[in-house]
């Protein structure tokens, strides 16, 4: 044992007071302590078993959560977009492009837009109410063909 | 009862078979050591029960990861001194007592405490302990008490030999200091 830096010859009254322990214990209980340990050890095992299934559930329950946030993203998605549109419309009509335009070059591009959607959309017979009704040249037809 | 090195107890621990009977044998031949380590930072028998059960209980939870790097009654030493300050520090915030009133509070169990069993120098030695800096208080007892090595000591607190010295030195002074009632 190391005692060079620890002489008690130069500390009489630590000396005097000696190294005896003034700590007891109640009877026995360094025979139970094991024992105690062990069923502290085990019962904190057994709660450590219940928290899996409630792990798992809280694993879902967080899962569904993340999920329903993701799904609320996506959908808010749409609107931010209309918005966009909206704003470039406004500021198409606010910016005066729109006075600037010839007039007739719109109705002519609109008029030829919307015979050219009802060519798209409509079966054959429609199509044929529609060359009958506008009375349209079948020679005109042919030499379109 | 056996007696097993704590090589030869480990080696048990790590066998699923052994593992209970292993720990089981290792509480016994520390519990004492710890025990009084523990008491004589939280002075008070049911404190120290409750830190030393808890000590063990985190020595069983660690234990697996125990690398034989330190040896094993140091590694418990460390378990059991952190869990005692600890226990200090939260029965401070708990009850926003200031370190001077929980020493007073440790000072008066130790003259009411039918576990503890002192003369009047005795009794002094003890107080003026717990006058100390609570890691000094530590470091004292150790050392004068546990007469542990001061390298077993820095592998405990990781704390250099030559602190621990210089540390157990100013110790005795105010020891001796206390008592001579200067």
């Amino acid at each position: 044992m190391e005692t060079d830096n620890d002489n008690l010859n130069d500390f009489p009254q630590l000396r005097a007071a000696g190294k005896k322990n003034p700590f007891s214990t109640p009877e026995s209980y360094f025979d139970e302590l094991p024992s105690v340990v062990a069923t502290r050890i085990h019962s904190n095992k057994h709660h450590r078993i219940n928290w899996i299934p409630r792990l798992a559930v809280i694993a879902g329950v967080l899962a569904g959560a993340v999920i329903l946030v993701n799904w609320y993203i996506t959908r808010e998605a749409v609107p931010t977009t209309q918005t966009a549109y909206e704003i470039t419309s406004e500021h198409i009509t606010e910016s005066g492009y729109l006075f600037e335009m010839d007039e007739h070059l719109l109705v002519e591009a609109l008029s030829i837009e919307s015979i050219e959607n009802e060519f798209i959309t409509n079966e054959s017979e429609e199509l044929q109410d529609f060359l009958i009704d506008n009375t349209t040249d079948i020679n005109l037809i042919i030499n379109e063909l | 009862m056996a007696i097993y090195d704590d090589h030869e107890l480990l080696a048990f621990f790590r066998e699923e078979s052994s593992r209970n009977h292993a720990f089981n044998l290792i509480v016994r031949k520390y519990q004492q050591k710890i025990y009084y380590h523990v008491r004589r930072i939280v002075i008070d028998h049911d404190d120290a029960n409750d830190v030393v059960q808890n000590t063990f209980i985190k020595a069983w939870q660690g234990l697996d990861n125990f690398r034989e790097e330190a040896r094993l009654f140091t590694w418990l030493y460390r378990i059991a001194t952190n869990e005692s300050l600890n226990f200090l520090k939260k029965k401070r915030t708990a009850f926003f007592i200031p370190l001077v009133n929980v020493e007073k509070q440790l000072s008066e169990t130790l003259e009411s405490d039918p576990l503890i069993s002192a003369d009047q120098l005795q009794l002094k030695l003890q107080q003026a302990i717990l006058s100390l800096p609570e890691r000094q208080r530590v470091v004292f007892n150790m050392r004068y008490y546990d007469e542990m090595k001061y390298e077993d000591i820095s592998e405990v607190l990781g704390v250099t030999v030559g602190a621990l010295k210089a540390s157990y030195h100013h110790a005795m002074k105010k020891v001796e200091k206390f008592i001579t009632g200067d």
